[in-house]
């Protein structure tokens, strides 16, 4: 999913997807930690490290290598709160590991936070029902629909930049059908066992609201 | 309050271990192309794979001249292996790109080709051919070995093959170890995202004490912040 550093920034088109990638990310991730109370300070940073350590797990499939990326999971459990979680996780994997680059950090950042977020809207009150099949499905939901929507996203991306990108795309497109079905069923075994163990981690997003209803006892 | 903090701390920890322990054992460590190569007789001979030493099988991999025009384009086979003859003896730069966005290279220097290469055209720098082999190494040959032994040119060449024979498992092995994904790193990764924590709570913390205190005694705490 990463696009790789000097992938775009031979084309003005490629430039303008990568401009547009910070400040989009720029403006989730200050959206995100406005949304983030303090008492989910710990949520975000352990799922920032789950989303770090995941995509460097790779599994060998056909003629290449894939990972899950969890950005469905983070964006069930964290909301808006997923931006500032994958951008330290992503830049961190600059750091130690140079996957993906600097400049291409705000538009990979982009491409799997924002099917998060999408994720989370969709997906959350489903997550939140009392049926266990309902729990299952909404989660693996989840999980595909981030991954697919984070791969058409990067192929969009990949568009935008140059029409020479359209094999690319399809490529891209095509390498995260596998990916989207074991990501899925990841999320949706991870939701049923945080619904039966701790069901309040699936509330968090909504703990603000809660606790300024409920008033300290 | 603070007694709930926690929990959502010890669920997500389970989430990490988790996926570790389930991916991490039926997989090594990867992510990111590589690409290695040596020259071999007058062969080159590479591997690409992803790390973990997982094979990038159908990669195609292009070679460029120091001026980057496109020398040779190749594709790796099911095991990630490719291997072409090189027309020039010149430095050549293996581009690994597998089309997704992730791209690797690796260069073979001039100096690991056989000598009896012509050198790229317009390379005045270096005249390939005949400059190693018509100074130093005949005569000391010469000097030194019986009149069983080969001659001057051949016996470069058995040296040569015996020393990447030798050499080639040893750069291999340096090559994967600098790809490797280590144990080390990802520990720190974590460090770092720990550490960050502490610090959104400490400047956090600033906040709430310039702010209104929250403390019960006072009735007229504004809520904003």
């Amino acid at each position: 999913m990463h696009i790789c550093e000097g992938v775009l920034s031979n084309s003005t088109g490629g430039i303008a997807v990568l401009g547009a990638g910070i400040v989009l990310t720029a403006a989730g991730t200050a959206i995100g930690l406005r949304k983030m109370d303090y008492e989910r300070i710990p949520q975000v940073a352990v799922l920032g490290s789950a989303l770090f350590v995941a995509s460097l797990i790779h599994v060998p499939l056909g003629p290449t290598a894939v990972h899950l990326v969890l950005n469905g999971l983070a964006g069930l459990i964290l909301g808006w709160a997923v931006f500032p979680a994958l951008l330290v996780a992503l830049f961190l994997q600059i750091v130690f590991f140079s996957f993906g680059g600097l400049t291409t950090l705000g538009l990979n950042t982009l491409t799997m936070a924002l099917p998060a977020v999408a994720c989370y809207y969709l997906f959350h009150p489903a997550v939140r029902s009392k049926s266990q099949l309902l729990v299952f499905s909404a989660g693996f939901a989840a999980g595909a629909t981030a991954i697919v929507l984070a791969a058409v996203l990067t192929a969009l991306a990949l568009l935008i930049a140059g029409k020479e990108f359209t094999t690319i795309s399809q490529t891209v497109l095509l390498a995260h059908v596998p990916v989207a079905v074991i990501e899925g069923l990841v999320t949706a075994s991870v939701v049923v066992f945080l619904r039966k163990v701790r069901a309040e981690v699936l509330e968090a997003p909504l703990l603000v609201s809660h606790r300024v209803e409920v008033p300290n006892v | 309050m603070s007694e709930q903090m926690p929990k959502p701390l010890r669920v997500g920890l389970f989430v990490v271990v988790a996926s570790t322990v389930v991916l991490g054992g039926s997989s090594a460590f990867a992510h990111k192309i590589n690409v290695f190569a040596y020259a071999q007789g007058n062969e080159i001979h590479g591997e690409v794979y992803f790390r973990g030493r997982i094979p990038a099988q159908n990669a195609k991999v292009t070679a460029f001249d120091p001026e980057g025009e496109k020398l040779e384009e190749v594709t790796a086979d099911a095991e990630g292996k490719f291997a072409f003859q090189p027309r020039f003896r010149c430095d050549h730069r293996l581009v690994v790109d597998t089309g997704d966005g992730h791209a690797a290279e690796y260069t073979i220097t001039a100096a690991e080709l056989p000598d009896d290469l012509p050198p790229r055209p317009g390379d005045s720098t270096k005249s390939g051919p005949s400059e190693p082999k018509t100074t130093a190494s005949p005569p000391h040959h010469h000097h030194h070995a019986p009149a069983t032994l080969p001659n001057g040119k051949k016996l470069q060449e058995m040296i040569e093959a015996a020393v990447s024979r030798q050499v080639t498992p040893l750069r291999k092995q340096l090559a994967q170890y600098e790809a490797k994904t280590r144990l080390r790193d990802i520990l720190g990764g974590i460090g770092y995202i720990l550490g960050i924590m502490g610090l959104v709570y400490y400047f956090l913390g600033l906040r709430k004490k310039k702010t209104p205190d929250a403390n019960p005694t006072n009735p007229t705490h504004q809520t904003n912040n």
